[in-house]
C-alpha cells in the first residue's frame, strides 16, 4: 500500500492550509520588500490583514495591560490628590469632578467592553474616542489655571498619555494624529467657554513640540512594522509551498512518471511491509507478476511512442481493476507490472488475474504482429503464500517469476499459478 | 570584525544572511522562538549579531533625514527660547543653560556633518551616540534642575522628556542601551546637583523624569521585543527561500534523470535530440545516434534475480557513460535494458570508434553472465544510425534506423555493433562493420 506522508487525502496538495497568497499579492509584498517605499498603506487585502493583526496585538495588549493602566491611573490620582489637594478640590471640584473621574470611568469602561467581540475586531473605534477624551481630561488639568505647578505636572502626564497612546496601543498613524489633533480641539473649544487664560507657548512646547516628535517617531515605527508584517505573509506562504513541493517531491520518487502506479522502489518498500504484516498476522498474501506480451514487436511495429501509450493504458486498467485500498499496482520494469494482493488467498489472485485479462483484452490495443491475438494482451504470473519464519521475499518473487515463465510457455495470454 | 571595513553595512548584513539562510539549525531555532514567544526574546550569537548589524543599518539610513530633523528642533526651539528668555543668553549668571544650547548646536552639527560620511556610521552608531547622548541629556537635566525656580525650568524639563523619547526610540538602541543612557545622566546630573548644592526638586525629577524613564523603557522593551520576533520571520524567509530553490533544482533534477542509473532519462533525452537535430540542420552537421541494449538481459533477470539485473544496469550504464568522452555527447536510459547516446555533430567514423569503446568497456566489467549465449559475461549490441538532418529525413526516421541497426546487430549474433548510414551523410547508404 503507497504510504502517504501527509493526511491530506481528500484534497490536492497545499490546498488544505488557511489562507493563500495570490500570485498578483505575492509580487506586490516583493516589489514593496525590494523598493522599501515611505508608506503608509497597503493595498487589497494585506490592509484588513494588517488591522487584524493590529487588533489583536491591542487585545492582547489589554489582557496583559489592564492592571498596569489601573496601578499607573491609581498612583497618578493618588499622588495628584496627596500633593494637591486644594487644587484637586478648587473651583467646585473642578480638577476632581472634570478630570480624575472620566479617566477612571473612561478606563474602567475600556477595560470591560476590551472582551467584546465586536470590540476586539473593530479596535480602534474603542480605542480613539477613549483615548482623545482620557487626554482632553489631562489636558485640561495641565492648562488649568489652579496651580502652576499641579499644572506642570499635568503636563508630563499628557507627554506620557502621548507616549502610551502612540507607541503603546498600536492604533495606526493617522489614527494617533486624529487622537492628538482632536484633544487640542476639543481642549481649545473648551477652555473658550471657560474663559481661562492660557500660555499658548508653554502648551505649545509640551503638547505641540511633544507630540510632533512623537507622531514622527510613530510613523517611523509604524513603516518598519508594515515591512515586518509583509515578511511574515511571505513566510507563512513559503511554509505553505515547501510543504507542496515536498510533498510533490515525495511523490515524484515513489511514483512512475509513466504509468503514474508506484514506481519499483514504492513497490519493494511496499511489498516489505506487506510481507511483515501477513508474517504477523498469519494471512496470505499474494503477487501477480506479468508482462505484456511481444512488447518489443510492439515497439517495433508502432514505435517507440505508441509503445509508451499502451503502457500507460495498461497501467490505468490495473489500476481500476484492482478493487481493495490495500491492493497495490506497480511498474515493475520496463514492460513489467505486478500487483500485490496483501491478505488475499488463491481464489481471490485468480479472481484479480481474471479481472485483468478481461479488462485488457477489452482494451483491444491493436498489435498486429502479436503471436497470441490481434490485439495486445498480457501473461500473469501468480503466487500465493502465508509467510513463515523461514520464508523470503526473493523466493516469493522467484515463485512468481516462474509462474509468469509458465504463462509464457504455455502460449501467453494466460495466467498460471505456482506456490 | 576587521573586514568589515571593506563592506558596506548592507552588503555585510546581505552576507551574514546569506550565511544564516543556508543553516537549517537557525531556521529552527527561530521556528521554536516563533512559537514560544516568551518575554525575553534571546538570540544565539550569530542571530544575535545579524540582528546588530541591521540596526546599525536602520540608523544609518535614517541618519541624514534624522539630522535634518534634529537641527529643525533644535533651530525652533533655541528660537522659541531667544524669544521669550532673550537675556538667558546674554546673562551670564545663566552660563549652565548657554552651554547646554551651545553644546547641543554642536552635536547636532558634528552629527549633520558625519551624516554625510557613511563609512563612520558603524562605529558612531556602536560608539558615539550613545555617550553623545548621555552627556546631552545629563547637560538638559542639569538645566532643567539648575535653576529650579526660574520660569524657563520647566520648559527645559519639557526639553529633557523630548530629548527623553528621541533617545529611546529614534537612535535604534537597544533598549538596555537607553536604560543606560538615561541611568548614567541622570546619576551625573544628581552629582552635579549634590556638588553644587543646588536644591533638587524632588517631585518634578520623579515625575518629570523616573517615571516617564519607566513608561518609555517599558515601551523601548516591547517594541525590540517585536522588532526581535519580526527579524526571526526574517531569517525564516531566508531560510525556506533557500530550501525552496533547492527543492526547486532538486525537482528539476528528479524529472530529467533516470533514479536506477543516474544517467538521463528518456524525457530529458527527447527533449535534448529535438534542440540538437535543430541545431545540426542549421549548421549542416552530422548527428549520430548509438541505439543499444543489454544482450539476453532477460535471461540474466531469470538467472540472477532482479536486483543483481538492477545492478547490472548500474554498472552497464556507468561504463558506457565512461566511454562517452565529450560533454556535449548525452548518454540516456531509454528504456528497460535500453540505452542511447546522442553524439552530435559527429560523422559516421567518429560513432563507431565510441562504439567500439563502449563495447570494450562493457566487456572489460566481465559482469558473469552464464546464460548468454554470446559470451560468458554481460555484453551489449550497438546499433548506430549517422544522419544529417535535412528535408527528406527527421527525428522518427533517425531513431528508427538506429533501432534497425541494433536489430541487424542482434541478428548478426550480438556483441558488435551495425552502422546505418544514411544517404544525406554519404552518396550510396551502406551498413558498415
Amino acid at each position: 500500500m503507497v504510504q502517504n506522508t501527509h493526511k491530506s487525502s481528500n484534497s490536492s496538495d497545499g490546498e488544505t492550509l488557511p489562507q493563500l497568497i495570490s500570485p498578483k499579492t505575492l509580487a506586490y509584498i516583493h516589489q514593496l520588500l525590494q523598493d522599501r517605499p515611505m508608506f503608509l498603506y497597503f493595498e487589497n487585502d494585506i490592509e484588513l490583514r494588517f488591522y487584524a493583526k493590529r487588533a489583536e496585538e491591542y487585545r492582547r495588549l489589554l489582557a496583559l495591560g489592564k492592571l498596569l493602566f489601573l496601578s499607573l491611573y491609581g498612583i497618578i490620582a493618588v499622588a495628584a490628590i496627596a500633593i494637591f489637594p486644594e487644587t484637586v478640590m478648587a473651583n467646585d471640584l473642578f480638577i476632581f469632578k472634570y478630570v480624575l473621574t472620566p479617566i477612571g470611568l473612561l478606563l474602567l469602561l475600556v477595560l470591560l467592553l476590551a472582551d467584546n467581540p465586536l470590540f476586539q475586531r473593530h479596535y480602534q473605534w474603542l480605542a480613539t474616542p477613549v483615548s482623545t477624551l482620557i487626554l482632553f481630561c489631562v489636558i485640561l488639568a495641565s492648562i488649568s489655571p489652579f496651580d502652576s505647578l499641579f499644572s506642570q505636572h499635568a503636563a508630563y502626564d499628557v507627554m506620557i498619555i502621548v507616549t502610551i497612546i502612540s507607541f503603546g496601543l498600536r492604533v495606526q498613524f493617522p489614527v494617533c494624529l486624529l487622537i492628538v489633533c482632536l484633544a487640542a480641539i476639543l481642549t481649545i473649544l473648551t477652555t473658550a467657554s471657560l474663559n481661562w487664560k492660557i500660555d499658548w507657548f508653554k502648551f505649545a512646547h509640551f503638547y505641540g513640540l511633544g507630540s510632533a516628535i512623537t507622531l514622527l517617531i510613530v510613523a517611523l515605527i509604524e513603516r518598519q512594522d508594515r515591512f515586518a508584517f509583509l515578511q511574515e505573509l511571505l513566510v507563512a506562504h513559503q511554509t505553505v509551498e515547501l510543504d507542496r513541493l515536498n510533498r510533490a517531491l515525495d511523490r515524484m520518487s515513489r511514483e512512475d512518471p509513466l504509468t503514474a502506479l508506484a514506481n519499483r522502489r514504492a513497490f519493494d518498500d511496499s511489498l516489505n511491509q506487506e510481507w511483515e504484516r501477513a508474517k504477523r498476522e498469519q494471512q496470505s498474501i499474494a503477487l501477480l507478476y506479468m508482462d505484456v506480451d511481444f512488447f518489443k514487436l510492439y515497439n517495433d511495429t508502432y514505435g517507440h511512442n505508441i509503445g509508451d501509450v499502451c503502457l500507460r493504458r495498461v497501467g490505468q486498467t490495473l489500476k481500476q481493476a484492482l478493487r481493495r485500498p490495500a491492493d497495490l499496482a506497480a511498474r515493475y520494469g520496463g514492460e513489467e507490472f505486478v500487483v500485490l494482493l496483501p491478505n488475499t488467498n488463491a481464489d481471490g489472485a485468480i479472481d484479480v488475474a481474471q479481472r485483468i485479462i478481461k479488462h485488457i483484452d477489452a482494451l483491444a490495443l491493436p498489435h498486429s504482429r502479436s503471436k497470441t491475438a490481434p490485439h495486445v494482451t498480457l501473461s500473469i504470473g501468480i503466487t500465493f503464500t502465508t509467510p513463515q519464519k523461514q520464508s523470503t521475499i526473493t523466493e516469493f518473487l522467484a515463485k512468481a517469476d516462474s509462474a509468469l515463465y509458465k504463462a509464457k510457455e504455455n502460449g501467453r495470454h494466460q495466467y498460471q499459478m505456482e506456490v | 570584525m576587521g573586514d568589515m571595513r571593506h563592506l558596506t553595512l548592507e552588503s555585510h548584513l546581505r552576507s551574514l544572511l546569506n550565511g544564516l539562510s543556508q543553516d537549517n539549525s537557525a531556521g529552527t531555532f527561530a521556528q521554536n522562538l516563533l512559537y514560544t514567544k516568551p518575554l525575553a526574546v534571546h538570540f544565539r550569537p550569530d542571530i544575535e549579531s545579524a540582528f546588530l548589524v541591521k540596526r546599525n543599518l536602520e540608523f544609518s539610513l535614517i541618519f541624514k533625514v534624522a539630522s535634518f530633523l534634529w537641527l529643525l528642533l533644535y533651530v525652533i526651539i533655541l528660537t522659541a527660547t531667544y524669544q521669550k528668555f532673550q537675556y538667558i543668553f546674554t546673562d551670564k549668571s545663566y552660563f549652565i543653560w548657554q552651554s547646554a544650547f551651545f553644546s547641543t548646536g554642536l552635536l547636532i552639527f558634528l552629527g549633520g556633518i558625519f551624516a554625510f560620511l557613511p563609512k563612520t556610521h558603524h562605529f558612531i552608531h556602536q560608539y558615539v551616540v550613545a555617550p553623545a547622548m548621555t552627556l546631552l541629556l545629563y547637560q538638559l537635566l542639569i538645566g532643567s534642575i539648575a535653576h529650579s525656580q526660574h520660569e524657563f525650568s520647566s520648559y527645559a524639563s519639557y526639553n529633557v522628556i523630548i530629548a527623553m523619547i528621541i533617545a529611546v526610540n529614534s537612535l535604534r538602541l537597544l533598549w538596555q542601551k537607553s536604560l543606560f543612557i538615561l541611568a548614567c545622566s541622570s546619576l551625573m546630573a544628581y552629582a552635579t546637583a549634590f556638588i553644587n548644592n543646588w536644591q533638587i526638586p524632588l517631585l518634578p525629577s520623579l515625575h518629570g523624569f523616573v517615571l516617564i524613564a519607566i513608561v518609555l523603557i517599558n515601551i523601548a522593551f516591547f517594541i525590540e521585543r517585536r522588532e526581535r520576533l519580526s527579524f526571526l520571520n526574517e531569517i525564516l524567509v531566508e531560510v525556506k527561500s533557500h530550501e525552496l530553490s533547492r527543492i526547486n533544482r532538486h525537482l528539476i533534477t528528479i524529472a530529467r534523470e533516470d533514479a536506477l542509473s543516474g544517467l538521463a532519462n528518456r524525457r530529458a533525452f527527447d527533449d535534448t535530440l529535438i534542440i540538437e537535430w535543430d541545431r545540426a540542420r542549421r549548421d549542416e552537421q552530422a548527428i549520430s545516434l548509438l541505439f543499444m541494449d543489454v544482450d539476453h538481459f532477460k535471461l540474466y533477470n531469470d538467472t540472477y534475480g532482479h536486483s543483481a539485473g538492477d545492478d547490472c544496469l548500474r554498472q552497464v550504464a556507468t561504463a558506457i557513460k565512461k566511454a562517452v568522452l565529450r560533454p556535449a555527447d548525452l548518454t540516456a536510459r531509454y528504456g528497460g535494458e535500453e540505452f542511447v547516446v546522442l553524439l552530435p555533430a559527429t560523422d559516421g567514423l567518429g560513432a563507431e570508434e565510441v562504439a567500439e569503446r563502449i563495447l570494450r568497456t562493457v566487456d572489460t566489467l566481465a559482469i558473469p553472465h552464464k546464460r548468454s549465449l554470446v559470451s560468458y559475461h554481460v555484453t551489449v549490441s550497438i546499433g548506430i544510425c549517422t544522419m544529417l538532418p535535412n528535408d527528406k529525413n527527421n527525428i522518427a526516421l533517425f531513431i528508427e534506423n538506429a533501432d534497425a541497426a541494433l536489430y541487424k546487430a542482434k541478428t548478426s549474433g550480438r556483441h558488435c555493433f551495425k552502422h546505418y548510414m544514411d544517404p544525406s551523410v554519404h552518396n550510396n547508404f551502406h551498413f558498415r562493420h
